[in-house]
């Protein structure tokens, strides 16, 4: 019942004593928890677990500690003001009890005095007051009087009652500790209510339970779906279970469920679940085996309408990594699913939401028409990320061909995101440890690598099945990387572009690296091509004149630094590049610069400047080529150097100029540069020296033209 | 690259010590419901006996899931080791 004016002590004050004993037991149990978990985690040190998952459980642990005593702090005092509560109303009770006595003998009185008081009695009353003697009160008047300071204790005691509720209510505000009310919450709505019920599947059906809400349409439950997903989603095996147990038809319902209810409008947060999905996907991934990924990820793309969500679920490789295993398992479905259906697994949308999971996935426009999203694209740019492991799936003996001749043959990428992911992927592997030009060059893997790179040469260049499509500049910058990755091969090779057609891969010697190992052997016909292809860009044009700039530095750098790399050699090398850039009229596209033809006067104003000094302090050429030029003694010398060639490689007059500029260039390095024992030797003249310097461009031109022409 | 070292056993009593913890854990159902007096403060309490279950659950859920990630841990590195 509850209290009034007239019973300010009414409450069960019994009931709140058990509360308040039962709160001081919570924070008791829970003092005791904390000590056993402190007792348990704390034992494993580095010495036990050392490493970056060791470094975060530690981490981890300290900081639930740490919130788990601020919780503690913060229940602590609730069983006090609940047990100074209880004693107040109990008093306050009391009070108004004897309060209630003293009011019924009042009114007893009141009621027993006579209602008329005789003017003698008054008289003697008054007599006895004006000569200080006691006398009997008035009755009647000393009852009210009695009542009056009743209603006036009554008073106070309401007053103190008031002022009880209003202290114990204000200390019993909530507490809230991090996320763990939602995550509660979630778990209590999914039916685990006890933590004795706690297990790993209790966590998984719970997970699940929220799932099946939200496909019911149920929004209210995605705070907590979503409080649980953060709470486990860096427990790979949870993860793992929970996607298992939902599957891959309903991990696309979900996501789908979502995006309507975010275009609807009934959920903010639903964006957020997605997101919490992927981070899910991505702990699970690295749990798949090979057989695992296949399974989940074709049950995935042969969902209804699945599109969206694989393109979404691997749409971003930064802050969602999924597995190397998921995403080519994920790429090999949607190779298998393609050949069966005849055509690309994509999207074309009409109209493209402005919430929800297609806003950053569309690609491009059709025209004024629809868009595409290509779920592809996103796990090419996934397989970039892992060179190492994509070069193997590549070079697979069973499957990796036919992987080339579709990725980089049959699909018609143009229909679907362009061919950055294709050409993305080529570059990377470029850079994969073990490579010949890479750090720690490993034999198996350098084969690999030059079969590979022959393999997508022959199916992308070769003139049977040539690629005939577009490729925007992300697509033509990641291709000039790849050929800038092979120019110190291509540079060096006396067979490179010998064959009109024939691509090959040998083991070979690698001159002025002095390094042997094994390389892709490319043909005129095929460079032509793939040197045409960057032409239609200015920004990859610019980036392989740069990177051609940029090695021809590192020969001339290199001349002395291997026994038998010769002025000679490097000079022969440079003419060969230059050719490769005119053969393939790669500066013609470029923007238009004013031929200067005395910009080759400044290469002349380096004297001085001898091979042991721009050799001397980089090395072995091996670390020059991975460390780049810049850091290189010749840096005053190259910025000079670069000015000479830019102007020559933006160059748009016609071919002979081109060739007399590249003489007039080579032979402002031959004066500057090349000692003259070296240039006169056998009484030649400087132009002769030149001539049999020239053979190299002019062999490149010529057999680039050749290619062009065929 | 870090170094990695992991007593596989120490670790998994470590992870299994702190699951039980969490399952000891108070749960929620913070004492029964009581007649105060006070409309005001019979809402207090009744608001509070909700969020401290429910802080008490989520608690115990994340003091549950970091033992069972030690746990999960020594069986990932058991599996690749065995792989390796």
């Amino acid at each position: 019942m509850n209290w009034t004016s007239q019973d300010p002590g009414s409450g069960d004050t019994g009931a709140l004593r058990a509360r308040s004993g039962a709160m001081n037991t919570i924070v008791l149990t829970l003092d005791h928890a904390r000590t056993t978990f402190r007792a348990h985690y704390e034992p494993v040190t580095t010495h036990e677990w050392k490493g970056a998952a060791g470094d975060a459980f530690r981490g981890s642990c300290a900081a639930h500690l740490s919130r788990l005593s601020s919780f503690i702090n913060a229940l602590a005092p609730y069983s006090a003001a609940l047990m100074i509560y209880a004693n107040e109303v109990e008093s306050i009770a009391e009070e108004a009890r004897a309060l209630k006595l003293r009011t019924e003998a009042a009114q007893e009185q009141l009621a027993a005095a006579p209602a008329y008081v005789s003017p003698n009695t008054a008289a003697a009353t008054n007599a006895a007051k004006s000569s200080g003697r006691a006398c009997v009160p008035d009755p009647r008047t000393a009852a009210k009087s009695a009542l009056a300071s009743i209603t006036q204790e009554r008073a106070e005691l309401v007053r103190r009652r008031q002022a009880a509720d209003s202290k114990v209510t204000a200390a019993l505000g909530g507490v809230a500790i991090g996320d763990w009310a939602a995550a509660g919450s979630a778990l209590a709505q999914a039916g685990v209510r006890r933590p004795a019920d706690f297990d790993a599947d209790s966590i998984r059906r719970a997970l699940l339970d929220l799932c099946t809400l939200t496909l019911q349409g149920d929004t209210a439950s995605l705070p907590g779906l979503l409080a649980l997903l953060d709470t486990w989603a860096d427990d790979p095996s949870m993860m793992r279970d929970f996607l298992e147990g939902l599957g891959g038809s309903r991990l696309v319902r979900m996501l789908m469920v979502l995006d309507q209810a975010l275009i609807d409008g009934r959920s903010a947060i639903a964006g957020d679940v997605q997101s919490a999905l992927r981070d899910a996907l991505s702990s699970a991934s690295s749990m798949w085996s090979a057989s695992e990924a296949a399974d989940y990820i074709s049950a995935l793309i042969d969902s209804p309408g699945s599109t969206l969500s694989v393109a979404y679920l691997f749409g971003d490789p930064e802050v969602a990594p999924m597995s190397s295993t998921l995403v080519q398992a994920a790429a090999d479905a949607i190779l298998d699913w393609e050949r069966k259906n005849g055509t690309l697994y994509t999207l074309v949308l009409n109209v493209v939401p402005g919430v929800g999971m297609a806003p950053d996935l569309v690609y491009r426009m059709l025209g004024e028409g629809p868009r595409v999203i290509d779920p592809a694209d996103s796990i090419f740019r996934h397989l970039a990320r892992d060179p190492q492991s994509t070069l193997d799936w590549l070079a697979d003996p069973t499957r990796g061909h036919d992987r080339i001749i579709h990725w980089y043959q049959e699909r018609n990428w143009h229909d679907g995101g362009g061919y950055a992911g294709p050409m993305l992927v080529w570059e990377a592997l470029q850079t994969v440890p073990g490579g010949l030009l890479g750090p720690d060059m490993d034999p198996g893997v350098a084969r690999k690598l030059a079969e590979v790179n022959a393999a997508i040469i022959k199916v992308w260049a070769d003139p049977d099945s040539r690629f005939s499509g577009v490729m925007d500049d992300e697509a033509l910058l990641a291709l000039a990387g790849v050929i800038a990755a092979q120019l110190p091969v291509w540079a060096d090779s006396t067979t490179t572009l010998e064959s009109s057609s024939t691509v090959a891969t040998q083991s070979t010697v690698v001159h002025w690296l002095g390094m042997q190992g094994w390389t892709t052997q490319i043909s005129r016909d095929a460079l032509s091509f793939l040197l045409g292809q960057v032409r239609s860009s200015d920004a990859a044009s610019g980036a392989l004149l740069d990177a051609t700039k940029d090695l021809q530095g590192r020969l001339v750098a290199s001349v002395g630094s291997t026994a038998d790399f010769t002025h000679n050699d490097a000079l022969e090398r440079i003419a060969g590049l230059l050719g490769m850039i005119d053969g393939a009229q790669l500066g013609n596209e470029l923007a238009v610069a004013a031929m200067r033809d005395r910009t080759v006067e400044r290469t002349l104003a380096i004297t001085g400047l001898g091979a042991g000094e721009l050799a001397g302090k980089g090395g072995i050429a091996a670390s020059l080529v991975l460390a780049g030029a810049e850091h290189l003694a010749l840096e005053s010398w190259a910025n000079h150097y670069d000015t000479a060639l830019d102007d020559l490689w933006r160059n748009t007059g016609p071919a002979k100029d081109r060739a007399d500029e590249a003489r007039e260039t080579l032979m402002g390095l031959i004066d500057g540069w090349v000692p003259p024992e070296v240039v006169h030797k056998g009484g030649q003249s400087a132009d002769q020296y030149l001539d049999s310097i020239m053979g190299w461009y002019d062999d490149k031109v010529r057999r680039l033209d050749e290619a062009k022409t065929a | 690259m870090t170094e990695l070292t992991v007593n596989h056993s120490a670790v998994t009593a470590a992870g299994g010590g702190i699951r039980t913890a969490a399952q000891l854990m108070p749960g929620p159902g913070w004492g029964p419901s009581c007649a105060s007096g006070s409309p005001a403060v019979d809402a207090a309490l009744a608001s509070l006996s909700v969020t401290v279950g429910e802080q008490l659950l989520g608690a115990a859920a994340e003091m549950f899931r970091l033992g069972q990630g030690a746990v999960s841990a020594v069986d990932v590195y058991r599996t690749t080791d065995a792989a390796l």
